[in-house]
């Protein structure tokens, strides 16, 4: 019966399914292109020779593709190469150790930090709360770029230029609000049946945070955390400032020297910058839905 | 009696929640209020970095005055909001058709998702290089796609050309920025119920009326948001201009976040650099507390 319904309007069966669905189809590849045709050069310049490269047009298709420019970026050295040195390459592995560092140090402080006053903002109530409140949106909102000339000046004089520690610290400072604006949303969905009756149970205030608040709120804290570390891996303006030497650079700056310098080495230019973008990238993949959480909240900060 | 006063003030959960406050308060003031104040006392001196025997002085609004009136501020600003015009022009209907797509359903909708975010969490840094080996002057792949074309036979300098450099910036801050339009865009349809679409089909309208006539009219928060968040990228714009152009050519790319940098750190006029720093925070504070006016309605209406 159905089958007959089906083959007796053939021609309204079409444009009605098919077409929408062809449309969408050309939609979705529209898309596709105009998001990972930029990506996909890079991709491939990582794994081109020169030769593919330096011709007009450049091969296209690499084949095979060379990845031996991940392994000397990673574990090699300068060789007959005039453009690099070891000491470049020394430089890149320095700024992704650095990085590496700094985003997790980042993380891990604001985390720390992020989810005790979250926790106080979401459960405990102060005569003044809400004008607190206020200063964390305030401070949220303020355009990094005001804080620089002070920042620049006082750490100066503290003698605390180009010191990892000191760009951990500033960036602390920059997510810090965001942090707890986050948790403390997240707090605020928890049932406080379950922090009274540990309280009566004779739980102290440090322990309902620590054992019955902390383990259950994991997906918020992760959420965070993922934001956080993909923020402070892109961070680029304020290590740029920061930060002057080789042993103190962020791989984000590292990149923005090697297209400076205009080396003539595209494919290990790509092939960094593939490495450069590999954590946030492997971040938004597995933990989509993490990262998501924080995107509208977080969309205001510059 | 005193003691018994304070008892009354905070009781002993209180103070647990003062003591979980404190260190982001401590990191917050420290780090982003009292530089806050530091620039705007700045802004008020001249600090003759580059001639220190001048000492310190007190030049009231002149360093705003000379902000203002300042000739190559104006084209920095001009640039800004072609930059952003660019963004909302392109961007708000791109972002729509891809939140459009992404709300239908079809095989491998998540890793479609999932591939949109890549752009917005790549580093800022790194697009630059991606973009740099697009508009390479001679071995760029829009060169390449060009000329295998037809379209052109030799390659042109995509980015040495003033009337054209700015466009191509714009575009490369575009790519980066789709990804969160369009999940706003989607968050804004997933809320627009599905009946709605039924009763349009009933009443007999197309699917382009249910977008003219239902979809655009309840996403208009949405798009007052993305078009809030792409003036405010617009002028804080940094990593994109560093990388690829430097402002350059002849200042045909000078934007104000890039400006406000040189003339703090390359020019090192610390008194103007603070005036011109309030000045754009100023714009994007009050741009930023007009969007979230828009985002808590949001909230309080749903």
């Amino acid at each position: 019966m159905s089958v007959q319904t089906q083959t007796q309007h053939p021609r309204r069966f079409l444009p009605k399914r098919i077409g929408p669905n062809l449309l969408l189809l050309i939609a979705i590849l529209f898309m596709l292109v105009f998001i990972l045709a930029p990506i996909a050069w890079l991709l491939i310049s990582s794994v081109s020779t020169s030769k593919d490269l330096l011709q007009m047009p450049p091969n296209w298709l690499p084949w095979p593709p060379d990845f031996s420019r991940y392994r000397q970026l990673l574990f090699g050295s300068a060789g007959q190469n005039t453009t690099l040195t070891d000491f470049t390459l020394q430089a890149f592995r320095y700024s992704l150790r650095n990085s590496l560092i700094i985003a997790a140090s980042v993380t891990l402080t604001a985390l720390v930090f992020g989810s005790m006053a979250g926790y106080a903002f979401a459960r405990i109530k102060f005569p003044f709360g809400n004008k607190l409140i206020y200063v964390l949106l305030i401070s949220q909102m303020i355009p990094v770029a005001v804080l620089l000339i002070p920042l620049y000046i006082t750490i100066g004089n503290l003698g605390q230029l180009d010191k990892l520690s000191t760009v951990i610290v500033l960036l602390v400072s920059i997510h810090l609000p965001f942090v707890i604006w986050m948790l403390r949303g997240y707090f605020q969905t928890l049932p406080a049946e379950m922090e009274e009756a540990a309280l009566v149970d004779g739980a102290t205030n440090f322990q309902v945070l620590t054992k019955v608040i902390l383990p259950v709120s994991l997906p918020g804290l992760f959420s965070a955390a993922a934001y956080t570390f993909m923020q402070s891996w892109n961070a680029f303006m304020i290590p740029l400032i920061f930060t002057s030497s080789d042993t103190t650079r962020s791989v984000t700056v590292a990149i923005a020297m090697f297209v400076g310098r205009h080396y003539t080495d595209y494919s290990l230019m790509s092939a960094a910058g593939v490495l450069a973008s590999l954590p946030p990238v492997l971040l938004a993949i597995f933990f989509q839905r993490y990262l998501l959480a924080g995107l509208t909240a977080g969309a205001v900060k510059g | 009696m005193k003691a018994s006063v304070r008892k009354s003030r905070f009781s002993s959960r209180q103070k647990f929640g003062l003591l979980l406050i404190a260190p982001s308060f401590i990191i917050i003031l420290g780090l982003m209020l009292y530089p806050l104040l530091y620039s705007l006392g700045i802004s008020f001196f001249n600090l003759h970095i580059t001639a220190p025997w001048l000492g310190t002085t007190f030049v009231g609004l002149k360093n705003y005055l000379s902000v203002i009136t300042d000739p190559d501020m104006h084209s920095a600003l001009e640039h800004t909001l072609i930059l952003a015009a660019v963004g909302i022009g392109l961007g708000i209907p791109i972002s729509l058709l891809f939140a459009i797509i992404l709300n239908r359903k079809f095989p491998l909708r998540g890793l479609v998702r999932g591939i949109l975010i890549i752009p917005w969490v790549i580093p800022g840094s790194v697009q630059g290089l991606l973009w740099s080996r697009i508009f390479d002057p001679h071995y760029g792949a829009l060169n390449g796609i060009l000329i295998q074309w037809g379209i052109i036979t030799d390659p042109v300098a995509w980015l040495l050309d003033p009337t054209r450099a700015l466009l191509f910036i714009a575009f490369a801050s575009l790519w980066g920025a789709v990804p969160m339009m369009s999940l706003l865009y989607l968050s804004g349809l997933q809320s627009i119920p599905e009946e709605l679409f039924d009763a349009s089909r009933v009443d007999g309208a197309s699917f382009w009326g249910y977008i003219r006539y239902i979809v655009i009219p309840l996403l208009l928060p949405i798009t007052l948001i993305n078009l809030v968040l792409r003036t405010i990228d617009a002028f804080t714009m940094f990593d994109l201009v560093y990388v690829l152009t430097g402002g350059g050519p002849a200042g045909a790319t000078q934007v104000t976040g890039y400006y406000l940098y040189q003339a703090a750190f390359t020019k090192l006029n610390y008194g103007y650099a603070s005036a011109l720093a309030w000045l754009i925070a100023i714009t994007v504070t009050l741009l930023a507390i007009f969007y979230s006016r828009f985002t808590l309605k949001e909230e309080t209406a749903s």
